[in-house]
């Protein structure tokens, strides 16, 4: 049975430690915001053994470009939500390790190298409903700081307090299991009956180009 | 005569109300689903998803923070001609709605990364014309294309030694599979079937667009295979967001066109479940019609 809480950043372990996939969590205190460009610069700057200008440890990072406007000389957020978390799931897991980052919120599949990392440096992976950006931006009290404008609006690290973000699911627990896996391992085990009830054969090749492994080819589910 | 004035103004109460209101039916459809999952998961996600598309109409802003890149169909009929220069009043609207909504600055020089802050420039906004012989109007269909959709579609080629419609029917399902939660399911799945590498992909995508959402190709074998491809795709169980659920596709729209006889192309591409587009069609005389959000016309 899943629970639902709140957690507050700064995260500890033991805050998160009890969490399981499937549990619905809200999120209070500050959340950083990054997306592709931000994590380039940052594991450039961590491997060059530079600091970063801001400090990550016990944090929760969200994969995210909010639409920014200002006000009267302030940051205002009009919406923010998840982008497709798949594209760093090895970028933030290095984050993870290099950091002492705690809690990602995003969307999607996170691969194996977040799994792992969340395994062993204990933290999570959140994941939010895309596209729901309207109401996050309800959660959202202010704009703390931004780095990084130099990468434009949606690739800017911004700093946000946030109130009660959610509902987010846990998607990766500190133990290593993860939902989408467990969702897609489901899947695999329907597939050869929803074939056979579609008229498809999965151990057939359809497609003749592209040549390389893709959909519609032989290998595709092995 | 259509003033390009008139245009602009058209196209740009059009990409605003894109951006910020889905059209009834797919508000519809995902009520639809929310009542048949049992799922608590998938249950959460559609409640947030439908309360979000609440907020977002209600205060007119973004419903999605990734408002995408501009791409707009325009059917012109032939006998149609245009006052002034209708790139530059799409590219207008798209500016100015880019300001004052605001939008995401997301166009970007596919280079130097380069952010041109305004949602234009280097061919930006794309616009996809079509001529009609016979009408009497412009029809205008405005889109703030996300990527995570997007960036989710493929093209194959399949040889005409095997049954075609059994090909596309794996196909789809294995790129169902692939993009697991990334396109934001219950998705709408476009699938363009013959002509070249790039009218298939172009096919694909205009099928995202069919009004009303959910509504069968006229052609019966093409029906047919949209019936098969949507229950295969529906009984995965990969659900909303990925996490499990009864809904994966809110609807299959599959599109045709005359194919060479080796090999036929199909493109395959998503829409996510805020399937965001607004219509309308401009006559000969400067009357508006507004297709999916007819409010627009009491403005």
């Amino acid at each position: 049975m899943s629970k639902e809480v709140c957690i507050q950043t700064p995260v500890s372990f033991k805050d998160i430690s009890s969490l399981e996939i499937g549990d619905i969590v809200y999120v209070t205190g500050t959340v950083y915001t990054m997306r592709d460009m931000g994590h380039e610069r940052a594991l450039k700057m961590l491997k060059n053994r530079e600091k970063l200008p801001f400090n990550l440890k016990n944090m929760a990072l969200w994969h995210c470009g909010p639409i920014i406007r200002q006000k009267n000389d302030k940051w205002e957020v009009v919406v923010a939500g998840s982008t497709s978390s798949s594209r760093f799931t090895q970028l933030t897991a290095e984050l993870v390790e290099l950091t002492g980052l705690r809690c990602v919120i995003g969307k999607g599949i996170m691969g194996a190298e977040m799994v792992n990392a969340a395994k062993k440096y204990g933290a999570i992976y959140l994941i939010s409903t895309g596209g729901a950006a309207s109401l996050y931006a309800n959660s959202i009290e202010k704009v703390e700081e931004v780095y990084w404008i130099d990468l434009g609006m949606p690739e800017a690290i911004w700093v946000m307090r946030v109130n009660r973000l959610g509902p987010l699911i846990v998607g990766i627990d500190t133990r290593g299991n993860s939902l989408t896996d467990r969702t897609m391992k489901k899947v695999a085990t329907k597939l050869d009956q929803i074939a056979r009830k579609s008229g498809v054969d999965l151990s057939k090749t359809y497609v003749w180009w592209p040549r390389q492994k893709t959909i519609g080819s032989e290998k595709f589910y092995r | 005569m259509i003033a390009a004035k008139l245009i602009e103004e058209v196209a740009t109460k059009l990409f605003r109300e894109a951006a910020t209101t889905l059209p009834e039916d797919v508000i519809k459809k995902l009520e639809e689903a929310r009542r048949k999952e049992i799922n608590p998961i998938a249950r959460a996600h559609l409640e947030s998803m439908i309360k979000s598309t609440e907020i977002a109409k209600m205060k007119s802003i973004p419903l999605c923070q990734d408002t995408g890149i501009p791409y707009f169909f325009i059917k012109k009929g032939l006998g149609i001609k245009i006052e002034g220069n209708l790139e530059m009043a799409i590219s207008n609207a798209v500016i100015k709605v880019t300001k004052e909504l605001p939008l995401r600055e997301n166009v970007i020089h596919p280079l130097t990364k380069v952010n041109s802050g305004t949602n234009t420039g280097w061919g930006i906004p794309h616009i996809h014309y079509e001529v009609e012989h016979s009408s009497d109007f412009i029809e205008i269909i405005a889109v703030p294309r996300g990527f995570g959709s997007e960036a989710k579609s493929s093209l194959v080629w399949i040889t005409t030694s095997q049954d075609i419609p059994e090909a596309i029917t794996r196909c789809v399902l294995d790129q169902v599979v692939a993009a697991g939660g990334d396109p934001c399911p219950p998705t709408i799945i476009g699938v363009g079937v013959g002509g070249f590498a790039d009218t298939a992909l172009t096919l694909a995508k205009k099928a995202l667009f069919r009004d009303p959402i959910g509504s069968h190709n006229p052609d019966p074998l093409v029906m047919e295979l949209e019936d098969r491809i949507f229950k295969a795709v529906n009984s995965t169980g990969i659900g909303p967001m990925g996490t499990g659920g009864e809904t994966t596709t809110l609807a299959v729209h599959v599109e045709i066109s005359g194919s060479h006889t080796a090999v036929v192309p199909v493109g395959i591409t998503f829409q996510c479940w805020a399937a965001r587009y607004s219509k309308a069609i401009i006559y000969r005389n400067g009357e508006v019609r507004y297709l999916t959000h007819p409010k627009l016309g009491e403005e």
